[in-house]
C-alpha cells in the first residue's frame, strides 16, 4: 500500500458488507472485482468468514442469504448483496439502490407433468402447494381469490409432488434441468429473480457519500457487463 | 417440587428496571428541557381514544397497526394511542381554541404500535415531542423543529448524527403533475421509496410516452438526490427556474429551511434527500428524520402536517416530531467503528 493510499484510508469509516454463501458469491466476487473492489480471498478459504479491505475502508462477510436483509435492516451491516426472492419474501425495512443482474433466475408454479394435461389454472379454489417462500406463495394466490394451504420446507422443494406431499410447488428455476428431471412442469409465472444490492436506511443517511460512491462504482460494472 | 406459574409478559413490550430508568429519565428531562425553553408547554393525553377519532389523524402506515378493543359499557371501538400527534390535534381543536397562537405543545409518553413480533420488535415506544401549530405554515416554524432535534441530540452528547431532511410537498408537486393513474404513481412512488432505481427505471420505460421527458428525467434521477445541499440545486434544475410552479416553491421553501439550520451552524448535521416518501400521504411539506451513527433505525422523525388539524375542524397549519428514547439511548452507548 503506497503512502498516499495509507493516508486515504486513515479516520475513513468502515462499511460492513453481507455476502451471501454459496453460487452468488462467485458472481459477487467478480462484480466487485469489475468495480475495484476486491475481496476474492474469501473464495479461496471457506472457514472465512470476514475478510478486511482497509485501503477501501470496506470489510466484507460471509452468512447465509436468508440472513443478509436482516444484518442489513438493523444496522449489523451497512450493505448486502440479497437475492429478490429473500427480500420480497422478508419485506424487511431496506433501500435496494442496484439491480447487481446476477443470480438471475425465476419464480414459478409447477406441478407434476400428468396433472397439466387437463388442469386449468383459472379453476383452481383451493390447492395444496410446498415452498420455501411461504408468504410470496400465500399473496400470490390469495390475489387471485385462491385458498392455499402452504407445505413450508427447506429444501428439495421438487421431491414434495413425487412423494404425495403436495400437488404443486412455488420454487426458483434457473434452466428448468431440475423441473425436468423430476417429472414437473411451469404452469405460472410468479416473479423474475435477481440479486440486489441493499442499503441500511440510517447507513444511508449518515454515509451518504461513501454509499452514493459505491453504489455508482457498481453501477458501472452492472452495465460493462451487460455490454 | 411444583412448577411455578407462568409469569410472563405480552410479546412486544417490556419493564424498565432502575439502572436503565435513570438513563431514560435524564434523556427525556433534558430534551423536556429545551422544549420549555423554545416555548413549547407540556400536555398529558389519555391512554384511551375512539378509534374513529383517532383514524381522522393517522397515516395509512399506523392504522393497521393500532391495538383496538370494544368498550364493554358504550360498544365502540377504543383503541390504545399509536400516536400522540392526533390526540394534539383533537385537543388543539376541541379544548384549546382560544389560547393565543402558535400553539407550542409538548408530550413525553409511551405509544404502541402492533407488530406481527415474530421477531420480537418493540410494540410500545417511548417518545418525547413537540407540535407547532400556527395560522400559516413557515419555513421558520420548519426550521425550528429542525433545529431544536439537533441541539437536543448534540446537549445528550451526540456527536456524530444526522438530520435527514425530505419534502413530501415538492414529492406530491411532482406527482400530481403526471398524468398518470393512482396505481401507476403508487408503482412509481414504491420504486423511489425504497431507492430502486433498476425497478424504476422499468416502470417508466413501460409507461413510454405517457410520461413527458422532463418527468422522466426528474423520476430517474429522484432515487440518487440524496446527500448534502446540493442536491436541492440539483433538482432545482429539473424543476425549470420559472418559480411558478408547485415543485418549485417548494424547494425554494426547503431552501429557505436549509439556510436557517445552516446559519445556526448545524450545516454539517443537516442532509437532505428529495426521494424520501415516507409518510406521503400523511404529511404534506418538510419531513425529517435523525439518524446515528452505529444505530440502524431513526432516533427521531417527523414533518409538516397542514391537513390534519382540519380534519378535526380547525384549520390550522402544524409541524411536529417526536424522539424515540429507546433508540437514543442506544445511540448514546454507541462508539463510532473506524479502521
Amino acid at each position: 500500500m503506497s503512502d498516499a493510499r495509507v493516508k486515504k484510508s486513515q479516520g475513513l469509516d468502515v462499511l460492513t458488507i453481507a455476502m451471501p454463501k454459496g453460487r452468488i458469491l462467485r458472481e459477487a466476487v467478480d462484480l466487485f472485482k469489475a468495480a475495484g473492489v476486491d475481496f476474492s480471498a474469501l473464495l479461496h478459504d471457506d472457514r472465512r468468514l470476514i475478510f478486511e479491505n482497509p485501503e477501501e475502508g470496506l470489510r466484507f462477510m460471509v452468512i447465509r442469504s436468508q440472513d443478509v436483509p436482516t444484518y442489513v435492516e438493523y444496522g449489523a451491516a451497512d450493505l448486502g448483496v440479497a437475492g429478490k426472492d429473500v427480500l420480497v419474501e422478508q419485506a424487511r425495512d431496506l433501500y435496494e439502490p442496484l439491480d447487481l443482474g446476477i443470480g438471475v433466475c425465476r419464480m414459478m408454479v409447477a406441478e407434476p407433468k400428468e396433472l397439466k394435461k387437463d388442469d386449468n389454472p383459472g379453476r383452481w379454489t383451493c390447492i395444496r402447494v410446498a415452498t420455501k417462500y411461504p408468504n410470496i406463495t400465500q399473496r400470490h394466490f390469495l390475489e387471485k381469490g385462491i385458498q392455499v394451504e402452504i407445505i413450508k420446507l427447506y429444501g428439495s422443494i421438487e421431491l414434495a409432488p413425487l412423494l404425495g406431499l403436495s400437488e404443486r410447488i412455488i420454487d426458483l428455476v434457473q434452466t428448468g434441468e431440475t423441473l425436468r428431471k423430476n417429472g414437473l412442469v411451469e404452469v405460472e409465472d410468479v416473479m423474475n429473480i435477481t440479486s440486489r444490492l441493499v442499503c441500511n436506511r440510517a447507513s444511508l443517511k449518515t454515509k451518504p457519500k461513501r454509499v452514493k460512491d459505491l453504489v455508482d462504482r457498481l453501477s458501472r460494472a452492472v452495465a460493462g457487463r451487460a455490454k | 417440587m411444583k412448577n411455578p406459574p407462568a409469569i410472563s409478559l405480552p410479546q412486544g413490550v417490556r419493564d424498565i428496571l432502575p439502572e436503565d430508568a435513570l438513563g431514560i429519565g435524564v434523556v427525556e428531562t433534558k430534551i423536556l428541557a429545551i422544549f420549555s425553553r423554545y416555548g413549547f408547554k407540556r400536555v398529558i393525553t389519555p391512554l384511551l381514544e375512539y378509534v374513529d377519532v383517532l383514524s381522522l389523524g393517522m397515516g395509512d402506515n399506523l392504522k393497521d397497526r393500532v391495538l383496538k378493543f370494544i368498550d364493554p359499557s358504550t360498544g365502540r371501538v377504543v383503541a390504545i394511542r399509536p400516536d400522540i400527534t392526533p390526540q394534539i390535534a383533537r385537543i388543539a381543536a376541541t379544548r384549546m381554541r382560544d389560547y393565543p397562537l402558535p400553539l407550542k405543545l409538548c408530550y413525553n409518553a409511551s405509544v404502541l404500535r402492533y407488530h406481527d413480533n415474530r421477531d420480537g420488535r418493540r410494540s410500545e415506544v417511548l417518545q418525547v415531542g413537540a407540535e407547532y401549530i400556527a395560522k400559516e405554515s413557515s419555513p421558520e416554524a420548519d426550521a425550528e423543529m429542525i433545529i431544536i432535534a439537533a441541539e437536543a441530540l448534540r446537549e445528550l452528547g451526540l456527536k456524530d448524527f444526522k438530520i435527514d431532511i425530505g419534502d413530501v410537498g415538492f414529492l406530491r408537486a411532482v406527482f400530481d403533475g403526471l398524468n398518470l393513474s393512482e396505481p401507476e404513481k403508487k408503482l412509481i412512488k414504491e420504486a423511489i421509496g425504497i431507492k430502486d432505481s433498476s425497478g424504476l427505471d422499468q416502470i417508466i420505460n413501460s409507461l413510454g410516452g405517457k410520461i413527458a421527458k422532463a418527468d422522466r428525467e426528474l423520476l430517474l434521477n429522484l432515487t440518487t438526490f440524496y446527500g448534502e445541499d446540493e442536491v436541492i440545486k440539483k433538482a432545482s434544475a429539473f424543476v425549470g427556474k420559472s418559480g411558478a410552479s408547485a415543485a418549485s416553491r417548494s424547494l425554494e421553501n426547503l431552501k429557505c429551511v436549509f439556510s436557517i439550520v445552516a446559519d445556526k451552524g448545524f450545516k454539517d448535521f443537516v442532509t437532505i434527500d428529495l426521494g424520501e416518501v415516507r409518510g406521503f400521504d400523511y404529511y404534506t411539506g418538510i419531513i425529517f428524520e435523525g439518524f446515528a451513527r452505529g444505530v440502524g433505525k431513526s432516533i427521531l422523525s417527523g414533518g409538516r402536517y397542514d391537513n390534519l388539524l382540519g380534519k378535526y375542524g380547525f384549520d390550522m397549519a402544524a409541524t411536529g416530531f417526536a424522539f424515540d428514547v429507546e433508540n437514543i439511548i442506544t445511540a448514546l452507548g454507541e462508539k463510532p467503528r473506524r479502521v
